[in-house]
């Protein structure tokens, strides 16, 4: 009826819609008649037709990176409308799984850094660049290892296996973050809730890191280099007796000691103030229909430790292509790595420590150790003799392929667009590693005679494939309700492989590890080769509903089902869902100083997948050989246990959000709490030989909760046009419980170590109690025997001997209360400054060097500590305990900038020139008296022990930078 | 709806329609691949894996090599051994000190260990036994002839491994399905009397079941169970029938130690040294052995264990030993001592703290030992520049009988080193190439002549037997013989060849119940209850069928 009354008064517009920037015209935007679903979309020409009921009425124009815009028609017939891009007009868009939302219909739990916020100075990992950034994140780089990877917890810990995010790069899924050099990145959103990442179902338990690269646009073209020089020195290292003092306690205690006769600092000998250079050129441009960017990375860095370090050459290119009238968006995502690295051996900082002082680093009558001082003792070695004996180094490659077409049907249905997706990734590895015959640490050598040396060769190779469809379509469904469906299948297959060849006993030394033919154990039947191949497959078929009304209330679903290859026959499938809301109370109320408040709320569900493939099965391998008619031949037997109910490990986790801006958005901020529970967790657990086949097996055991509070905050505190000053905040809580275990009798890990205490652990993990226990003897005092006294349980003082586990308490807890970041950024005129501190308090560490070497007794073996001067009444073993575990508390200058814009005339050569000069870990204010007291999320890849600082830590570093932007 | 937006769902209907099909017919296929090992489908296909596939059966014999699993539970406990802390090395949380002192917990690791190597060994034969079966019935390659001696075979292990488990903890579930579940294995009884004579009927019943299905070609079954093992097993069986069930079966000892003797297929070797050469597989005195192998059948780890830190050049040993395992002097002192064991005088190391030369017995099992000053292979004394102040002879190493202390200060070259395998020159990894000896037919000698001497404290046949073990030995031969005669002969013999805590615990003690709960150095009068170990912590939170032992 209404339509029959209406039609009489229709009306015929026409207009062409172009884009505000360039003029050019835009097809296939969408047009709406608002309060209506009449709509139309402009053809190739960006032209449209659309017939409306009156001439009061006003048109919705939208498009896909543009801005949505009102215009009311006025009674004209012929409108021409401009769009301007989103970007100009500040709308923040951020990554979701599988495509991109606004910031303001995000009701679940996502971070977003973009590149003016990233640390500066010489960053070698991408997760540097937002360190201390996220709240919530915590990336831990204990030491100034150059080729160690920094280990990233995302709300703590949500697995008994991999804890490390997901990292999605340009749409690739488990991407490598080595195949990604920092200057090319353009921002960072850290999906932290399980209703962000449920769209990556089994992957998505830790959470989601999305990374997106820098594109080209179109315009001319731009070239850009940054150069970067950087020195590093030592910032902590552990304090050891000086020759002097080391003889001077020998006199005072009356401990002999063998006085070699020289005076060696043995931590000189091994370290370096090491120098850094980087460089990155890009180039991008582009036209109407194709824009591109490639970029080029250097980067030579050596390490503390003489004889590490790293070369790496990398490559990147994006190419976007528009055609069919843009109908048809294609990109290509080219890059590729090159890493050549020089591990070194770690244990030398550990042999540094202790090794004697008073020995020259090379002496008479060493030939079969190379001419290096070594001295007996088990496990002594001469710590510049372990560097220069050997060569542990480690090449791999990245190459990544990237194609996706997007096709948009804005002529059958407007606000439809379907997507393939393709990836390849590749990566090849050797690491070779060569201990001569002089060398005692690996090669077998005494001062008697030379050893065996040692080579071997390891090859890695992996590949994974990626296959994404998706169908989003997007419309005002009602005048005040706008709707966006995503659908997709995903699959993703990946195949590892590799070899390892080694052995020793070879005439000469001089060919290394590149010709295996010169080890002679080979002919022996000795030697070691092994080699190995696995693959497995996701598959998941996944849709997303966002639901807008008024801009002001928002509604989520998520839902993927999923299955892996890695799951037991009975569990191979599973879903994960998720849901959010959220409403924006400014579109409601009004307040003078308030521009925002939004509130929302989420919850989700995401799996993690099993740690390796086969688990779920019983498998036979060989076992060893067995003696039979005279000859030996290969015995094969169970390897594993069979447990067809495997099944992913679930995390359900809510979350609770405001965002807010104040004073004219001057104050934002975020505030959210969150409750995570994963179960199902994966562990490999004891069983029972009977009716078992092997004595352990991958069960589904335990629960683990986790919960805190995330703070954002940020402050504008001079807004003016000569100079800005913004300050930020973040502040996250850490709270992790183990709610469920197999059973609730404890379980104990991570053993102190050799000589001597092996059998004695650090960590304790018990079902109720919080993870990050420390757990060990309560250290009372050193009696006037010189012996150790503990606290027992029934109050009295006893020895080390009388320690059962009941008189063993927790101690500490490795697991920090809150982190801290505070964050400035300056700019004046042509200067800007930037300043990071950041704060991690309430973790405990074990000061494993102090456990092992502090003990003055110990010197008529080996060096200690300086600690060891307060501690001459100790006569008794080295016994691990409270009095080794610390307070790790810290708060660190992490990162300190000056930069200066040189004003360049209007028709300069060069559009920029910029100087910088920045440092990064300036100073650090802890009691923690060990090498670098951030935080230990895992002991030897063990995600449960939790707190523990190794001998062979390597120390931290400061480093000053210079760098260089110019744009042409 | 108006018609623009039923046509923009249709379009979009329609298109879902096409993604859901590509969806569908797109890969689904979730079939795991294992490329590495291989599933038990793809097994059993030919008699060499068939074969291949048994030595998994006797894998965990291997542990016998290490000082851990069934060296720390039949040696560290005893007089023989001992693993004293040497200031920084060797304190492991105390366990070697609590295994001397028998105040073992059933947290030990290496009493868990030892139960899962005896316990892998059980699940192993009933796979195998299973899966033979499964394997005549599905292929045409294999017949039941065929597969019935290694069933046999299987059962006779089985019933070795139960043995070892009777012995050590007395009480423990008896499967013999591979399909069992777990909630049906239990103890043959709550009691451990009650289930250790279960557990003793069983073996016994096993053993004498597969005796004649058995091979008897010694030669063909080298490190295998065959007709002897199976005698042998069932004379060691009934040599400590009493302690398992209080009643004795010496007569049963004879008729089957009579067995192997009438069978003529092993003799004593002339020089007891030529047992435990480098290359000793085949010698005519093994009965069964483990074949150990730098290359194959690796982890006969003694070098290592007992060798000095400093003492790579006196081998020439391709690794650094740990300077573990020591022989306990009182112990040494059986050998060199003429009251206890009389024989030919001359030049031996004594018992002061500086190792002295004195005048002793020379026993040829002396060379059990390293004992003296530790040379070099140009023979130049090696020197330990980090031998503690403490130490009368400093720097310069030499093994000692003599102990200083038991913790926390071990002197580093305190305690004769075991030496009864021969060190082969030259080893590269701590892997002995030596055959490791479980029965040898010197113990069926010793054993007859124990049940003998038990029925009849006088028999001449027994004091026979011990003294042709001591003439081989080139010492005097006894008069008479008595329980200390034959338990320290014993000792002397079999020193660390796995059976000295089984033989103390034979004999009756003088501070304690048995010789196992005498007090000796560094040690009390221990409790009866600790002739038997532990159940497991482990196992007891694993299987809560279980139930511990007394007084544990």
């Amino acid at each position: 009826m209404l339509c029959a009354v209406s039609a009489m008064a229709q009306q015929t517009i026409r207009g062409t819609i172009t884009d505000a920037s360039t003029s050019e015209t835009l097809p296939g935007v969408n047009i709406l008649v608002k309060g209506t679903s009449t709509g139309a979309s402009t053809d190739a020409n960006g032209a449209f037709e659309l017939t409306v009921e009156s001439l009061q009425d006003t048109l919705v124009a939208s498009y896909i990176g543009y801005q949505t815009q009102e215009v009311p028609i006025n009674g004209q017939t012929g409108i021409d409308i401009e769009l301007n891009p989103e970007s100009i007009m500040g709308e923040e868009m951020v990554v979701v799984g599988y495509g991109t939302q606004e910031r303001e219909q995000i009701t679940s739990s996502i971070s977003s850094v973009a590149s003016e916020d990233f640390t500066s100075g010489a960053v070698n990992n991408p997760t540097e660049l937002i360190q201390g950034k996220v709240p919530g994140l915590i990336v831990s780089t204990p030491g100034a290892n150059p080729n160690e990877s920094p280990t990233l917890r995302l709300r703590g810990i949500s697995s008994f296996g991999n804890n490390e995010p997901l990292i999605v790069v340009d749409g690739i899924i488990g991407a490598s973050m080595d195949n990604i050099d920092p200057n090319d990145i353009k921002s960072i959103d850290v999906m932290k809730d399980a209703s962000a990442a449920a769209i990556y179902g089994t992957r998505g338990g830790a959470g989601v890191i999305a990374i997106t690269t820098k594109k080209g646009q179109a315009g001319q073209t731009k070239v850009s280099y940054k150069g970067d020089i950087s020195l590093m020195g030592v910032e902590n290292k552990i304090d050891v007796l000086s020759a002097d003092q080391f003889r001077q306690l020998s006199k005072t205690t009356g401990i002999e000691i063998e006085d070699l006769g020289a005076n060696t600092d043995w931590f000189d000998e091994i370290t370096q103030t090491s120098y850094t250079q980087i460089h990155n050129l890009s180039i991008s441009g582009g036209t109407e229909s194709t824009t591109y960017r490639f970029s080029g990375n250097f980067r030579d860095n050596q390490g503390l430790l003489k004889h590490t370090g790293f070369q790496q050459k990398g490559g990147r290119m994006n190419i976007n292509h528009y055609a069919l009238d843009d109908k048809l968006v294609l990109t290509l995502n080219l890059s590729a790595t090159s890493h050549n690295q020089d591990v070194g051996i770690d244990n030398a900082f550990r042999q540094a420590v202790t090794f004697n002082p008073t020995a020259p680093v090379k002496s008479e009558g060493f030939k079969n150790t190379g001419g290096y001082t070594e001295l007996s003792g088990y496990q002594f070695f001469n710590p510049v003799a372990i560097l220069e004996t050997s060569k542990n180094v480690r090449e791999f490659r990245d190459i990544n392929a990237a194609v996706k077409a997007d096709y948009n049907f804005y002529d059958l249905v407007p606000g439809l667009t379907a997507s393939g997706f393709y990836s390849l990734q590749t990566f090849d590895a050797s690491h070779n590693v060569f201990y001569a015959r002089t060398s005692k640490f690996g090669g077998g050598a005494s001062p008697s005679s030379l050893g065996r040396g040692h080579a071997e060769r390891q090859t890695d190779k992996s590949s994974t494939e990626q296959f994404d469809m998706t169908l989003n379509y997007s419309t005002q469904a009602l005048e005040n309700l706008g709707v966006e469906v995503l659908t997709g299948y995903s699959y993703v297959s990946s195949e590892y492989e590799g070899t390892t060849v080694g052995g020793g006993d070879f005439v000469s030394d001089e060919t290394g590890f590149n010709n295996l033919e010169f080890i002679q154990d080979f002919n022996k039947g000795l030697g070691d080769i092994s080699s190995y191949k696995n693959d497995d497959r996701i598959i998941a078929g996944f849709g997303r509903i966002n639901l807008d009304w008024n801009n002001t209330y928002y509604l989520n679903g998520t839902i993927r089902r999923e299955g892996s290859t890695r799951f037991g026959e009975n569990n191979k499938w599973g879903t994960f869902w998720s849901t959010g809301a959220g409403v924006e109370l400014m579109n409601i109320l009004e307040v003078d100083f308030i521009n925002q408040i939004k509130l929302r709320a989420s919850y989700g569900v995401t799996g993690q997948n099993a740690p390796s493939d086969g688990i779920s099965k019983l498998r036979l391998g060989p076992t060893g050989y067995f003696f039979s008619g005279g000859d030996f031949i290969q015995s094969f037997g169970p390897v594993s246990n069979p447990n067809p109910n495997l099944k992913w490990e679930e995390t359900k986790e809510y979350n609770l959000g405001v965002d807010f801006a104040l004073f004219d958005e001057r104050l934002t901020g975020t505030v959210e709490y969150y409750q995570k529970n994963t179960d199902d967790l994966i562990l490999e657990m004891e069983v029972p030989v009977p009716p078992n086949l092997y004595p352990t097996s991958q069960l589904n055991v335990g629960e683990i909760q986790s919960k805190g509070v995330e703070v954002a905050l940020a402050y504008d505190v001079i807004r003016s046009t000569d100079g800005i000053w913004n300050t930020g905040f973040t502040f996250s809580t850490f709270n992790i419980l183990l709610k469920q275990f197999e059973s609730d009798v404890p379980r104990y890990l991570a053993n102190v170590g050799s000589p001597g205490q092996n059998n004695t652990q650090m960590v304790r993990i018990r079902e109720n109690e919080p993870l990050g226990q420390i757990w060990g003897p309560r250290f009372a005092k050193i009696s006037d025997d010189g012996t150790w006294r503990f606290h027992g349980s029934e109050g009295g003082l006893i020895t080390r001997g009388e320690v059962s586990r009941e008189d063993e308490a927790v101690i500490g807890n490795g697991i920090p209360d809150f982190e801290l970041g505070w964050s400035n950024s300056v700019r004046y005129r042509n200067w800007d400054m930037s300043m990071f501190v950041r704060a991690v308090y309430g973790h405990d560490l074990v000061n494993s060097a102090r456990v092992f070497f502090e003990n003055p007794i110990n010197i008529s073996t080996y060096n200690v500590t300086t600690t060891a001067l307060d501690l001459t009444q100790l006569k008794s073993n080295s016994a691990y305990s409270s009095f080794h575990v610390e307070d790790a508390t810290y708060l660190r200058l992490q990162n300190l900038a000056l930069g200066y814009n040189v004003p360049m005339p209007e028709q300069s050569f060069v559009s920029n020139l910029k100087f910088t000069f920045s440092g990064r870990n300036l100073f650090t204010l802890t009691d923690y008296g060990g090498m670098d007291p951030s935080v230990r999320w895992t002991d030897g890849g063990n995600p449960l022990a939790i707190g523990i600082e190794r001998r062979n830590q390597w120390y931290s570093g400061r480093s000053f930078s210079f760098t260089v932007n110019i744009d042409f | 709806m108006d018609r623009q937006m039923i046509k923009n769902l249709n379009g979009f209907l329609k298109i879902s329609l096409l993604v859901l099909f590509t969806f569908v017919v797109s890969c689904t296929d979730l079939t795991e691949n294992i490329n590495n090992e291989i599933t038990p489908e793809n097994f059993f296909q030919t008699d060499e894996e068939i074969i291949s596939a048994l030595g998994d059966a006797y894998s965990p014999l291997t542990s016998y090599g290490s000082h851990g699993g069934q060296t720390a539970l039949a040696e560290v406990t005893s007089d023989e051994i001992v693993i004293t802390q040497k200031g920084a090395d060797w304190g492991d949380g105390g366990i070697w000190i609590r295994l001397h002192r028998q105040k073992f917990t059933p947290s030990e690791d290496e009493i868990n260990n030892a139960w899962n190597n005896f316990f892998s060994g059980i699940a192993n034969t009933n796979r195998l036994i299973f899966q033979f079966k499964n394997a005549v019935e599905s292929s045409a390659n294999i017949s039941q002839e065929e597969i019935d001696p290694f069933i046999a075979e299987l059962r006779g292990l089985r019933a070795f491994y139960y043995y070892l488990v009777l012995d050590n903890f007395g009480n423990a579930p008896i499967v013999t399905s591979f399909e069992q579940d777990i909630t049906e294995t239990e103890q043959p009884s709550p009691d451990l009397k009650e289930g250790r004579q279960k557990l003793f009927n069983f073996v016994e019943s096993e053993l004498l079941d597969v005796l004649d299905l058995l091979n008897t070609d010694v030669d063909a079954t080298i490190g295998r169970v065959n007709k002897w093992v199976v005698h042998m097993t069932l004379a060691k069986l009934y040599l400590n029938a009493e302690v398992y069930t209080k009643t004795s079966r010496w007569g049963d000892v004879v008729t089957h130690t009579n067995a192997i003797i009438d069978s003529q297929n092993y003799e004593l070797m002339d020089n007891y040294a030529d047992n435990f050469t480098v290359n000793n597989t085949g010698s005519p005195e093994h009965i069964f052995t483990i074949p150990f192998d730098e290359v194959f059948r690796t982890g006969f780890g003694l070098p290592a264990q007992t060798m000095h830190l400093s003492s790579q050049p006196a081998f020439n040993f391709g690794f650094q030993p740990n300077n573990g395992v020591q022989t306990m002097t009182d112990f040494y002192e059986s050998y060199i001592d003429p009251e206890q064991n009389p024989g030919p005088q001359g030049e031996v190391i004594g018992l002061d703290p500086q190792g002295s030369t004195i005048s002793g017995t020379v026993d040829d099992r002396l060379d059990n030992f390293l004992v003296g000053p530790l040379l070099d292979l140009e023979g130049n004394q090696i020197s330990d520049p980090g031998a503690s102040s403490s130490d009368p002879n400093g720097p310069p190493i030499t093994h000692t009988p003599y102990i200083n202390e038991l913790e926390p200060d071990g002197w580093r070259q305190a305690g004769a080193r075991i030496a009864k395998y021969e060190m082969e020159i030259g080893l590269s990894s701590n892997n002995m190439n030596n055959d490791m000896i479980i029965f040898r037919y010197a113990d069926v000698l010793m054993m007859k002549a124990e049940a003998l001497w038990r029925l009849n404290g006088s028999d001449p046949e027994a004091l026979e037997l011990v003294n042709r073990i001591r003439e081989r030995a080139n010492v005097e031969p006894f008069n008479t013989l008595d329980a200390d005669k034959i338990l320290a002969e014993r000792g002397r013999e079999f020193f660390y060849e796995m059976m000295r805590r089984q033989d103390l615990i034979r004999f009756e003690g003088k501070t304690g119940k048995t010789r196992f709960n005498d007090a000796w150095w560094e040690k009390g009068t221990s409790e009866p209850f600790r002739n038997v170990f532990p159940i497991p912590q482990n196992q007891l939170e694993a299987n809560p069928n279980l139930k511990q032992n007394p007084g544990y």
